[in-house]
């Protein structure tokens, strides 16, 4: 079932599922998001230890780039010529509440900077772009809704005026009470 | 090329709630960022550059009904309308759009002493949006740009992107972020916090000061015709370092990739730029890394500073607060002294201000970078109006 009427590679992943252009390439039903994540980097086949040191949210989003790009989806473009066009609505809520818990006692007060650091959104964009040496133009945006025309015409306007010649766009949210990842190859 | 005007701006800071009360604090060098212990803050005394609560009140009473907004939206509020009365841009129309820049919103709320003043989902940046879009009952849902320390500069590129499309005739940018336990323990924990001034490419630089406030732009395709001078945004782009999460690059290579991007973008040589308004964070790998981008695109020469010694660093507020004063620098003809520092301490030769002075300025570059490796870079331009 392709759930998007475009015409560009995407990878969705939602439900425990990992969906490569409307195709499932990987399930397993009724896991925790931890374990879930976690499998997926198996089956994947990946040897990347920086994924363990990652959130919630960066291992959800990595794991969507990876499926949809491998190891050499981007290979014939310059670093510079590679855009990253994301958004989400709680920008980094569940860590954020990490790094509140660890304030709340002024007895007992633990702040960690390997918390702390996964607090911006942008640091997804950051893990995607070490891994795939990206060095273009990337912009994170937060809204309420999902708009997914806006994200897909602003990176097609990257493209048309010359800042990019391909961009990794799309939508990565988590939150205790649910997530959904969806991103697209704009070329 | 469609030209893109900046029409008005104001800045809200430790040191005024205008732009003019900002820059004559700076022409002075006087600093806003000082000593505060306070628990309700911070457990232990802390070096920042904060809004006084007392004249944020004051000042928030020509609001409508400012209670029901937190302090972080009282001074987006506050910053737009001073903003707004400069110009006559239509606020309600479909053609105006207004871009919020921000690191973390009302993050305070999360805090435990806060929790239960506000409904929770005003923690949501989209959320906060709706406040301020409502407030000044604009028909089209802001962006929120939320991109780490870049979240000014950046916001500034994305309008300018809309702007050029013909999307929209003007845009709003405002950028801001507040001092919160959640931050400050946050940077202290990095071990990025200086306990003193901060003194941007000092020998003895050793980190940080937060600081809080908002800054606004009002961008517009529309020529001004009130103005003798006007300021136009020539150009701009963004780039990744691709090197680690929490540091900077040690080459400066992807600083020096949005430098050179945004100079093709604005059809501008090195020669041309006669001032830089640097990110200048006073960490010692941050100024380290932008000394070598400089030297790479060949800026070392031209008259540069860092605001961070007046206002400390406000996040995502920085990119937009930073180019308000380079604006003002561009119109006053004037360079500002680099606050803080006094003895080159990074690797390269640069043309650091060290006493504010006139001179005949033209065009000038505003760098920013943060957490993530992202870099921003915008150019603004003068000319004389006729």
């Amino acid at each position: 079932m392709q759930t998007f009427a475009t015409t560009y590679p995407y990878c969705e992943i939602k439900d425990e599922k990992i969906i490569l252009n409307g195709n499932i390439i990987f399930q397993e039903e009724d896991a925790a998001f931890a374990k879930f994540i976690k499998s997926a980097y198996s089956h994947l086949n990946l040897d990347y230890p920086k994924f363990h040191k990652m959130d919630r949210l960066c291992k959800l989003a990595f794991i969507a780039a990876y499926t949809l790009l491998g190891e050499n989806g981007l290979k014939g473009y310059a670093p510079d010529e590679i855009g990253v066009v994301m958004a989400n609505t709680h920008s980094t809520l569940h860590t954020d509440t990490k790094h509140e818990e660890s304030i709340q006692d002024r007895n007992n007060y633990y702040p960690s900077p390997a918390v702390f650091v996964y607090t911006l959104p942008n640091i997804m964009v950051g893990e995607i772009c070490i891994k795939y040496n990206i060095k273009g133009e990337s912009v994170f945006f937060v809204s309420n809704h999902f708009d997914k025309n806006l994200l897909l015409e602003y990176s097609q306007d990257m493209l048309q005026d010359g800042s990019a010649k391909v961009c990794l766009t799309g939508w990565v949210d988590y939150t205790e009470n649910g997530y959904y990842a969806v991103l697209f190859l704009v070329k | 090329m469609t030209k893109i005007y900046i029409i008005a701006d104001n800045i809200i800071s430790s040191l005024g709630f205008d732009t003019q009360q900002n820059i004559e604090k700076i022409a002075a060098m006087k600093t806003g960022v000082s000593c505060h212990f306070d628990t309700q803050i911070y457990p232990t005394p802390v070096w920042i550059s904060k809004v006084d609560n007392q004249d944020l009140s004051t000042a928030s009473k020509q609001l409508c009904q400012p209670q029901k907004y937190t302090r972080l939206e009282q001074l987006f509020l506050l910053s737009i309308t001073d903003a707004l009365q400069q110009s006559s841009i239509d606020i309600v129309s479909k053609e105006t759009l207004i871009i919020l820049a921000s690191t973390k919103g009302n993050i305070d709320l999360l805090e435990f002493k806060n929790q239960d003043k506000f409904p929770s989902e005003r923690v949501n940046l989209g959320s906060m949006a709706k406040e301020i879009q409502d407030y000044f009952q604009n028909p089209n849902t802001p962006l929120v740009v939320c991109n780490a320390c870049i979240s000014g500069v950046l916001a500034l590129d994305v309008a300018k992107r809309l702007l050029r499309k013909g999307k929209y005739k003007n845009i709003i940018v405002a950028g801001g972020d507040i001092v919160s336990e959640f931050t400050l323990s946050g940077f202290q924990c990095f071990k990025a916090m200086s306990d003193a001034p901060c003194k941007p490419y000092d020998k003895n630089r050793v980190g940080i000061n937060l600081g809080e406030g908002v800054g606004t732009i009002i961008l517009s395709t529309e020529k001004p015709s009130n103005q003798a001078t006007i300021i136009t945004l020539e150009g701009g782009a963004s780039s990744n370092d691709a090197n680690h999460i929490s540091g900077p690059s040690r080459t400066g290579d992807g600083l020096l990739i949005a430098i050179e991007k945004a100079m093709k973008d604005a059809n501008c040589t090195s020669e041309e730029l006669d001032y830089l308004s640097m990110h200048g964070t006073a960490t010692p790998f941050n100024d380290e890394m932008e000394a070598k981008a400089l030297v790479l695109a060949d800026l070392q020469t031209v008259p540069m500073n860092s605001y961070k010694g007046y206002i400390g660093h406000t996040l995502g507020a920085a990119g937009v607060i930073e180019s308000v004063i380079a604006i003002h620098s561009l119109r006053n003809n004037t360079l500002y002294c680099s606050l803080g520092f006094e003895e080159l301490g990074v690797p390269e030769q640069l043309n650091i201000i060290t006493k504010t002075s006139p001179a005949i300025l033209q065009k000038c570059l505003k760098t920013a970078s943060g957490f993530g490796g992202c870099n921003g870079a915008v150019i603004f331009a003068k000319q004389e109006n006729n």
